[in-house]
């Protein structure tokens, strides 16, 4: 089913209205909300000096409209501030830790998918048996389980206790150096595969497997949860009984027709979740060392770089709200019935 | 009546309900009754610091062992029960006193202000959960207070949307129309009639919404800028074991096996209300195609 | 017509397991349905006549338990079978069409698709050959614009149409047997009579045997030469169509014609039955209509009443006509 133009062109619009929303409320919070904005974008050993400068930079002595001006200006020409921490522009910091949280958070959700729905299904086909109870119990504990406190355990028990897995970072540096592996996109896995480096790819899997591991157990909760549920009701549909009644197998209408109407609904919250996800990514990867953009944030906030954490916040917001607008299109073209 | 009776059946059908009941249920007068049965009570408010019992694993005197300052880790954990209550109920009843009226005022008014209204609350809706709470915690600075304060502000636009629809699906409802026609005020059918109906759902899914609370509240703690040291927050009682964990697991190990705990309570309570509320999900426990 | 018969149903007593307890859908049912006949199944919704349908097109929901009986198809006992085994019946000789034609398809899947799937599953043949029956179907329900329906979404497609295309599907395997579910309660009134006369035209061309659940004894008089009456789950009355409406036995079917809606009473005031169909938890021993019947008896509550013939072809289990344990 073709996606009408109309419909993109108004979802595009609904897009940079959002976008505008996201930096007002940015704005808001960093510049109406805080007493002194300075003292937060100049980090909490600030000279007075420093604190000069950064009321200069954020014209904090212009009436607010110029503030907002130079905001707006500053943002889309990519002056997203420096973060005091690393001493280089916020901007630069997040796009060089963007692939290694992309990386981690697309096979996550690569396993999110590839087990959470199968195992919604199986349970909705073993609905209120003992296997299905535990796996809803399973689902439910997983969802309710906070990612960092999972992490550190599981970290501790396989990665520093038995040496099973690696206990973090992203490919042992020794081994990259002497097998010359490079870099290049910043997605380990391709690059190791381009270049050919069996060893340095099976290493990358080894590091990536727990962090991926346990970012994924919400989504994959998630994605099992909702599979379930609505398996069971689109099997009690009509549809399903005329099928039957047809004399279509019980195996085909499950595994041909009605996968598809769980499908749809479950990829939708599945892009969904991807926000939650990359705030999951924050603990994650500061557990993992995993230098991505998690990392970057949990070190930003633990150390308090105020124009670092703004700067991951916009760039999260706008990435969730891009998805939205993906998720959306994808919906509508996977489903007849939605003709917007 | 026959409505008990389904509860009840489909309690006794599934225990897992039972446990949710269960595990709310004593969360909630443990973190009542928390600070009137510790053992250890300066433990517990981090006021002692004694260096000869540091790190030492459970023991009957210990039964969770003790930290790097040489307090008693159960203790903490058993005063963590009552700020997770505290974070929890805060955030969502000031939730719900900003998400409700918002709502109300946008589902009733309707028109353009309405629009607007929802469109702000939309904005909000932006951003993926806890992100906006992260943002807002670090501009607010750590404090209980402010932690309350950074979730209830990303979390109210749920409870305004979930209003406006309840209020949009009442306002129809015809006996609205016959309280209009009688000449009842609108501020009166607002109040008298469209809230209490519009109210049960709204407060049924915060009150199961407290375990998430407690969940991202404990994340903020996490990640340094939720509640600050030396309150015995169970978020912040894991990161204050990360350091030693390899060698002192216990610290980090049973503030966050309560955290689980609670949380798990909660929506499996959550799940089975889902079940009960859910016509669809009900009709298939009561197929009737007679 | 012949009077071989084709479908014997005998003592068929169907329970549904809910929270709300154990709901005795179907009590006691005997029936028996020859080659080529038209018979009509009536009865108010709660009467047990669609699990009925279900039944005989072996598709009853799964919390669904057929307690007793048995259902003899040319010699087979079909709840006897395996699963596989019934699954060769499924569709392939009884088949069935519903009262929503809108949730009837799949909609995510095109007409075609289904219909395409259905021919291949069950005749193995190419996709040209499929789709070259499918657009022979299609004509044969009078379907105009045969590609362009087997190219859409059921939400593209009329009430009307999307019943045409139901009973293509399942007129499509060739079944012996067509149940057809209130077919024509959701179309609108001109719809309702083309449907009607369709199934009819289609019935003797396809040599079918026809099984019509419907609550409106004005569409069993068009359609079928018999008709039995289900009240709360039992078969209260059987007998030659024309015979039961002029002149009804049970006091129950008596009711429920004076309720039929026709062009000449259109002034007056409907009848209606006053009263409620019994709990189907707890169904009454005797007669279920007791409590709503004006000339019930103290016996009517107290004796298992049993079905007598009154006449070749009738029967009826009321006390009145002495149908008494």
């Amino acid at each position: 089913m073709p996606v009408s133009r109309e419909y993109v062109v108004k979802r595009f619009l609904l897009l940079v209205f959002v976008v505008l929303g996201v930096l007002a409320i940015t704005f808001v919070m960093t510049r109406i909300i805080p007493a002194r904005p300075e003292l937060l974008w100049a980090g909490p050993h600030a000279t007075e000096e420093q604190l000069k400068r950064a009321r200069e930079v954020l014209h904090l002595n212009d009436p607010i409209y110029v503030q907002l001006y130079y905001y707006l200006s500053d943002f889309f020409r990519g002056d997203w501030g420096v973060s005091w921490r690393t001493r280089s522009p916020v901007l630069n910091d997040l796009l060089t830790a963007l692939p290694a949280t992309l990386e981690l958070v697309i096979t996550a959700f690569l396993l999110a998918s590839i087990v959470g729905i199968p195992l919604g299904i199986y349970s909705a086909l073993r609905y209120g048996r003992f296997s299905d109870q535990v796996v809803r119990f399973m689902t439910i504990l997983g969802a309710s389980t906070p990612v960092f406190w999972i992490a550190l355990i599981l970290q501790t028990m396989l990665g520093v206790w038995t040496g099973l897995l690696p206990a973090g970072k992203r490919v042992d540096d020794y081994l990259a150096y002497v097998t010359g592996f490079k870099p290049v996109t910043g997605f380990y896995v391709l690059d190791s595969l381009t270049q050919g480096n069996l060893p340095v790819l099976l290493d990358v899997l080894k590091h990536l497997l727990l962090p991926a591991f346990v970012l994924s157990i919400y989504p994959l909760s998630l994605s099992s949860r909702m599979s379930r549920s609505l398996m069971i009701e689109v099997l009690n549909e009509n549809h399903v009984r005329s099928l039957e009644v047809w004399g279509i197998p019980q195996r085909k209408i499950v595994f041909k027709y009605a996968l598809r109407n769980v499908m749809v609904p479950v990829i939708a919250s599945l892009g969904l979740s991807l926000g939650y996800t990359l705030v999951g990514a924050f603990m994650v990867e500061l557990v993992f060392v995993w230098p991505g953009l998690g990392y970057y944030a949990g070190m930003a906030l633990l150390s308090y770089d105020y124009p670092a954490i703004i700067g991951v916040v916009i760039l999260v917001a706008l990435f969730y709200s891009i998805i939205n607008l993906v998720v959306d299109l994808i919906h509508v073209w996977l489903d007849p019935r939605v003709r917007l | 009546m026959s409505e008990f009776r389904l509860y009840f059946n489909l309690i006794r059908g599934s225990p897992i309900y039972l446990i949710g009941l269960l595990l709310v249920s004593s969360f909630v007068i443990i973190g009542i009754l928390a600070p009137y049965i510790l053992t250890k009570p300066a433990d517990a408010w981090g006021l002692t610091y004694d260096i000869s019992r540091r790190f030492q694993p459970p023991s009957p005197e210990h039964p969770f062992g003790t930290d790097e300052y040489g307090r008693d880790v159960f203790n903490r954990v058993l005063l963590g029960t009552r700020f997770s209550l505290m974070i929890g109920v805060g955030v969502v009843a000031l939730s719900l006193a900003i998400g409700i009226p918002v709502g109300l005022v946008a589902g009733y008014v309707g028109g353009k202000a309405g629009t607007a209204l929802m469109r702000v609350t939309d904005m909000f809706l932006a951003f993926p959960p806890l992100l906006l709470a992260i943002a807002l915690a670090a501009t607010f600075g750590r404090g209980l207070l402010n932690t309350v304060l950074a979730l209830s502000l990303s979390w109210w636009p749920w409870y305004s949307r979930l209003a406006y629809i309840q209020v949009n699906s009442v306002k129809s409802l015809p006996y609205v129309d016959a309280a209009k026609v009688v000449g009842v005020s609108e501020l009166e059918i607002m109040f008298r009639h469209v809230l209490p109906n519009s109210l049960t759902p709204i407060i049924t899914q915060a009150t199961l919404d407290i375990g998430s609370a407690i969940l991202e509240a404990s994340a903020l703690s996490f990640l340094g800028v939720g509640v600050p040291p030396p309150t015995p927050e169970w978020g912040l009682l894991v990161s204050s074991g990360w350091g030693t964990i390899s060698r002192a697991w216990w610290i980090s190990l049973f503030p966050g096996l309560s955290i689980v705990i609670t949380v798990l309570g909660f929506n499996l309570l959550g799940d089975a209300i889902k079940e009960l509320m859910d016509p669809r999900l009900r009709n298939l426990l009561s197929v009737r195609r007679v | 017509m012949s009077e071989e018969s084709l479908l014997n149903i005998s003592n068929l007593t169907i329970h549904y397991h809910t929270v709300e307890g154990v709901i005795k859908a179907v009590r006691n049912v005997s029936l028996n349905v020859s080659r080529g006949e038209s018979l009509c199944i009536v009865g108010e919704s709660g009467s047990g006549k669609s699990t009925l349908g279900l039944a005989i097109s072996l598709s009853l929901p799964r919390n669904a338990v057929v307690v007793e009986g048995s259902m003899v198809y040319e010699g087979v006992d079909l709840f006897k079978l395996s699963p596989p085994e019934r699954q060769r019946y499924r569709g392939r000789e009884i088949s069935m069409i519903f009262q929503d034609p809108a949730t009837t398809f799949n909609p995510l899947f095109t007409i075609g698709e289904h219909l395409v799937d259905i021919l291949r599953h069950h005749f193995g043949v190419s996709m040209d050959e499929a789709v070259a029956r499918a657009i022979e179907l299609l004509r044969k329900v009078q379907l105009s614009d045969q590609d362009r329906i087997l190219r859409a979404y059921p939400h593209e497609l009329s009430g009307g149409m999307l019943q045409r295309a139901a009973i293509a599907t399942a007129l499509s395997t060739n079944p012996k047997v067509l149940i057809a579910d209130e077919p024509t309660t959701m179309l609108d009134v001109t719809t309702q009579s083309q449907i009607l006369e369709l199934i009819n035209t289609l019935k003797q061309e396809f040599g079918l045997t026809l099984l019509l659940i419907t609550h409106n004894l004005g569409i069993a008089n068009e359609i079928c030469n018999r008709t039995v009456v289900m009240y709360a789950g039992a078969l209260i009355e059987e007998g030659p169509t024309d015979e039961i409406l002029l002149n009804p036995l049970h006091p129950y079917t008596a009711k429920l014609i004076k309720a039929v809606p026709t062009i000449t009473k259109e002034q007056g005031r409907l009848s209606y039955i006053p009263g409620m169909l019994p709990d189907l938890r707890n169904p009454p021993a005797g007669c279920p209509f007791a409590e709503r019947c004006e000339f019930a008896t103290r016996y009517c509550n107290s004796s298992s009443i049993k079905r007598v013939q009154v006449s070749p072809g009738r029967r009826v289990a009321c006390i009145l006509h002495g149908a008494e344990a």
